[in-house]
C-alpha cells in the first residue's frame, strides 16, 4: 500500500527536520535571509535584526582591518572627544540616500531613520610608528531605526579577520608603546549593551551623543582634501538648513589653547566627558551635579557643591569643586582615581587622563577663590 | 506501514527539536551555575529577558568581573538559593557603579542571594516600579572607607518593598531609598554601616519591624536641597534601634556629617511618624529632629540656594518609643564634626535622648509642629542651636506636649511573591 506521495512527503519532513535541527544548532537563529533596508546592499542595514558579523553590513572594502570605509560613508570627527583609555577612534556616518539631517544646534541632531553611526575604537601599537600597525579592539554602531536608536557592539577578534556582535561586553588586555616610547597597557573594558544606555539615555530616549553640529563645526582632512565637515555634509545632500559657516556655533578644542580659554576648554572637556550622565536628563541625574556646556548654576556645576550619594568617591573632601583648589575638589579626586569605587567617569575609563586632569585642574586654579565651608 | 513509522519518527523527532529549541526557557526559567561563564550568561539573560522569567542563580560562588545589569524589562524575577547558598561576589569587579542596576525596569523581584564586596553600591534600582527586594544580603567584609556606599538602593523609583534583608558594611547607608515614592523597608536587620537605613527625598515611606544595630547611626530621614525632590510622608515604627554607637567611617558626603551614636534623625523632612521603637544604647543622639538650617548655622553646608526647598522640618510626631543608655561613646577621631560639638558641650553630662536643634520654621509656632509625647525613660533637649549655643539648653518639653493625627499607612504596588525558601 505504498503510495508516492508518502513517500514524498516522509522526505519532505525529513528535510523539515534536518532545516530545524541546523537551527537548534545555531541556537535557534532565525533562518530566513536578513534583508537589507530598500534593497540596497552596500552598506546592508538590516531590515530586521543586527547581524552577527561586523562584515555583513558591507561597510568597508577590502580587508576588512583596514577600515577602508565604502563611498556611502563620510568619515568624521569632533571638535572635543570623549577619552576612551588612550584609544583611537576611527567614526563613521551613514545616512540613506535621499535623507536628510535637518540643521539643529540645539542637541543631538535629528539622523533620518536609516542612518548608522560606526565608531571603531584600535591601538596603535607604537604611536611612534606612522605604519598603521594597530590592535582594533571593538566596533560601536548606533542605528536609527524608526521608532529610535539601537546601540549594538562588535569585538575584533585576535586574528582581526572579523568583529562579533556581543551585547554581554568584554575586557580584553591591550599593550602599546605611547608617543614618548613608554609601554603602555591597559585592560580595555568593552561596554555591554545596557552599558551603552547608561550613558547614551536621555529623558529614556537613546541618542547619539557626540555629532553636535558645535562639536562638528570643523575642518576634516578627506582624501580629496581639507573641508568642513558640515559643508561637506550638505554638498553630499546630507544636511538640510544650513546656516553661513560664520553663523554655525563652534566650541573650543579641549587641548589646543588657540581654540579658547582655559575656562571654555574645560568646559567642554567636561560637557564631552561627563555631562552625558550628569545632566537633569541623564543617568546621574540625582546627584545635582550638573556639567553640560549650558549649565550656568554655580552649585549645579559644582562650585562648593557637597555631593548626595559619593560612597567611596569623595575621597574625603567635602565639595566637589572648591574654587581655585584642585587638591580639594572631588572632581580633581575622582578623575585621578583608578580605582573602580572612586573614579570617575564610571564607564569607559579605567585610566587617568592625565592631559585632561591638567586642563580641570588649570580652570580650577583659575577660578576666584573661595573656601566653601570647612568644617 | 515503514512510511507511516517513517511519518511518526519524523513528526516525534519535529517535536524534540521544537522542545530542544526551547528548553532554555521552557518554563520561564534560565539558570545560571556558578563558574566562569556565569558573568557572560547571566548579562545574556538579562539582556534576553521576557515577561515572567526567572533567572535562577544555583548554589554557590560567582565571580564577577563587571557589573550585571538589566534595562527596560517587566516582570522578571533575580533570584538566588537562599542568601546564605548563593553568593554573588563583585571582589574582582574591573568596573563599577554598582554590582547589579536595573533601570527603566518594571514589576521586578530580586531575592534570596547575596551580594559581596560590590566595588560600587551593591544593588541599585533606577527610575524603576513595582520592586521587590525580598532576603537579600549586601554584605562587604569588613566596615570600611573603602566599601561600597549603598547596599541596597532604590532612586528615583516608586512601589518599593525591601523585606526581609540583611546589610553589613556600608561605607554610606545598608538600605537607602533616595528620591522615590511609595517604600517599605521591613523585617530587616542592618549593622556595621555608617547608617543602616536611610529614606532620602522621599514620599510615603513605611520603615518598621527592622533591626538597626552597630552602625554608625541607624535610621535616618533626610531632606536635602538641589535635588529632583523632596521628601515628606515618612513613618518609622517599631523597630530596634540599639547600640549605634560605632565610629563614623564615612569618606565623605552629608552621612559623615551625621554623630556616630544616632538611633533616628529626622532632617528636614515634613510629616514624619516615629513611633513604637526601642532605641536603646545610641548614647550621642538617641532620636533628633533637625532643620538644614542648623547645619548651615554650624558652617557644615553653604547656605542654601534652592529656592524650592524647605530646609524647616515640620508636622514631626514622636510617641511610644522607649529609650535606655549606657556611658559608650563613639571614639573622637572617629566622631563627626557636630558628633564632638554635641559630646563636648554636654562633658560628663549625659546627653538627653530626644533633641531638637530649636531650628523652625516662622510660621510655624512655638514648638515648631514637633510633638513629642509618651516615650518612655526619655528626656529632652532643645539644643538652641542658632541662640549662642550652647548656653541656651533649654530641658522643657512642654510646649511639644501634643498630638496629631496618624500619617496612612504606606500602600505599595508590588508583584505577589511566596515568603517561603524556595
Amino acid at each position: 500500500m505504498k503510495s508516492p506521495i508518502d513517500h514524498r512527503l516522509g522526505v519532505l519532513l525529513l528535510l523539515g527536520a534536518a532545516v530545524l535541527s541546523v537551527c537548534f544548532y545555531n541556537g535557534c537563529a532565525d533562518n530566513t535571509k536578513i534583508k537589507c533596508q530598500h534593497g540596497i546592499s552596500t552598506p546592508c542595514i538590516p531590515t530586521d535584526k543586527p547581524f552577527e558579523h561586523l562584515s555583513e553590513y558591507h561597510f568597508f572594502e577590502g580587508t576588512l582591518s583596514d577600515l577602508n570605509p565604502i563611498g556611502q560613508l563620510i568619515p568624521y570627527d569632533l571638535s572635543t572627544p570623549l577619552f576612551s583609555d588612550y584609544a583611537s577612534k576611527l567614526r563613521l556616518l551613514y545616512v540613506p540616500k535621499g535623507s536628510m539631517i535637518p540643521y539643529d544646534e540645539s542637541g543631538a541632531l535629528d539622523f533620518p531613520p536609516g542612518s548608522v553611526l560606526i565608531k571603531n575604537f584600535y591601538y596603535p601599537l607604537d604611536k611612534r610608528d606612522p605604519a598603521p600597525n594597530r590592535m582594533i579592539v571593538e566596533t560601536r554602531l548606533l542605528m536609527r531605526n524608526d521608532d529610535g536608536w539601537d546601540a549594538e557592539v562588535y569585538v575584533w577578534n585576535e586574528e582581526q579577520t572579523e568583529a562579533f556582535r556581543k551585547p554581554t561586553g568584554d575586557i580584553k588586555e591591550v599593550e602599546w608603546i605611547d608617543q614618548n616610547g613608554k609601554r603602555r597597557k591597559v585592560k580595555y573594558i568593552i561596554p555591554t549593551k545596557n552599558d551603552c544606555k547608561t550613558c547614551h539615555f536621555s529623558y529614556k530616549e537613546l541618542l547619539p551623543l557626540g555629532p553636535k553640529i558645535r562639536n562638528l563645526n570643523k575642518i576634516y582632512h578627506y582624501k580629496d582634501g581639507d573641508a568642513n565637515q558640515l559643508e561637506r555634509w550638505q554638498q553630499a545632500g546630507i544636511l538640510t538648513g544650513r546656516p553661513t559657516l560664520s553663523e554655525m556655533p563652534k566650541v573650543a578644542v579641549w587641548d589646543d589653547p588657540s581654540t579658547g580659554s582655559i575656562g571654555e576648554r574645560a568646559r567642554i572637556y567636561l560637557d564631552v566627558n561627563c555631562a552625558h550622565c550628569h545632566n537633569s536628563g541623564g543617568a546621574a541625574n540625582y546627584s545635582g551635579l550638573f556639567l553640560s556646556l549650558d549649565e550656568q548654576d554655580p552649585l549645579h556645576l559644582g562650585m562648593c557643591k557637597t555631593p548626595v550619594a559619593p560612597g567611596p568617591g569623595s575621597g574625603g573632601f567635602r565639595f566637589d569643586i572648591v574654587p581655585c583648589k584642585p587638591e580639594q575638589s572631588i572632581m580633581i579626586f575622582r578623575l585621578e582615581s583608578v580605582k573602580p569605587q572612586e573614579r570617575m567617569p564610571e564607564l569607559g575609563r579605567t585610566l587617568i587622563h592625565k592631559e585632561g586632569v591638567e586642563l580641570i585642574k588649570q580652570w580650577i586654579k583659575t577660578l576666584s577663590c573661595d573656601s566653601c565651608k570647612q568644617n | 506501514m515503514k512510511s507511516q513509522k517513517m511519518i511518526i519518527f519524523v513528526v516525534f523527532s519535529y517535536l524534540l527539536m521544537l522542545s530542544a529549541c526551547k528548553s532554555h526557557h521552557d518554563d520561564g526559567v534560565i539558570t545560571i551555575e556558578p563558574g566562569p561563564n556565569a558573568q557572560e550568561e547571566t548579562q545574556d539573560a538579562l539582556n534576553m529577558a521576557e515577561n515572567g522569567n526567572v533567572i535562577q542563580f544555583e548554589a554557590g560562588t560567582f565571580d564577577f568581573t563587571r557589573r550585571l545589569t538589566m534595562e527596560s524589562k517587566s516582570h522578571v524575577t533575580l533570584q538566588g538559593r537562599g542568601r546564605n547558598n548563593t553568593i554573588l561576589s563583585f571582589a574582582g569587579q574591573a568596573d563599577a557603579g554598582e554590582a547589579i542596576f536595573i533601570s527603566n525596569s518594571n514589576h521586578i523581584v530580586v531575592r534570596d542571594l547575596e551580594i559581596e564586596n560590590a566595588k560600587g553600591d551593591a544593588l541599585k534600582f533606577k527610575d524603576s516600579d513595582s520592586i521587590v527586594m525580598f532576603n537579600i544580603a549586601t554584605t562587604w567584609d569588613e566596615p570600611s572607607p573603602e566599601n561600597g556606599g549603598y547596599g541596597l538602593y532604590p532612586v528615583t523609583s516608586s512601589n518599593i518593598l525591601i523585606d526581609s534583608c540583611y546589610s553589613y558594611g556600608a561605607s554610606d547607608s545598608g538600605i537607602y531609598v533616595g528620591q522615590s515614592d511609595k517604600a517599605i523597608v521591613r523585617n530587616s536587620l542592618v549593622e556595621g554601616n555608617v547608617a543602616g537605613i536611610e529614606i532620602e527625598n522621599t514620599t510615603n515611606a513605611d520603615v518598621y519591624n527592622n533591626t538597626a544595630t552597630d552602625n554608625a547611626a541607624g535610621i535616618l530621614v533626610f531632606d536635602l536641597p538641589d535635588l529632583s525632590q523632596y521628601g515628606k510622608k515618612a513613618r518609622v515604627f517599631h523597630n530596634n534601634v540599639h547600640d549605634n554607637i560605632r565610629g563614623n567611617f564615612a569618606p565623605g558626603g552629608i552621612v559623615a556629617e551625621v554623630p556616630a551614636g544616632t538611633g533616628i534623625l529626622v532632617l528636614s523632612t515634613k510629616e514624619v511618624e516615629v513611633f513604637d521603637n526601642s532605641l536603646d544604647k545610641n548614647n550621642v543622639v538617641g532620636t533628633a529632629v533637625a532643620s538644614y538650617q542648623a547645619l548651615v548655622a554650624l558652617d557644615i553646608e553653604n547656605p542654601v540656594s534652592d529656592p524650592n526647598y524647605d530646609p524647616f522640618p515640620n508636622s514631626v510626631y514622636i510617641h511610644d518609643n522607649s529609650y535606655s543608655r549606657s556611658n559608650t561613646y563613639p571614639d573622637a577621631g572617629k566622631q563627626s564634626f557636630f558628633g564632638n560639638l554635641l559630646v563636648n558641650s554636654f562633658g560628663s553630662n549625659p546627653i538627653p535622648d530626644i533633641i531638637l536643634d530649636g531650628i523652625f520654621a516662622p510660621d510655624a509656632g512655638e514648638n515648631g509642629t514637633v510633638c513629642i509625647e509618651q516615650n518612655d525613660g526619655s528626656n529632652f533637649v532643645n539644643l538652641n542651636l542658632p541662640n549662642d549655643f550652647p548656653n541656651n539648653l533649654s530641658f522643657d518639653a512642654s510646649v511639644h506636649a501634643c498630638g496629631m493625627d496618624p500619617l496612612p499607612e504606606v500602600q505599595v504596588d508590588v508583584p505577589y511573591f511566596s515568603r517561603g525558601t524556595l
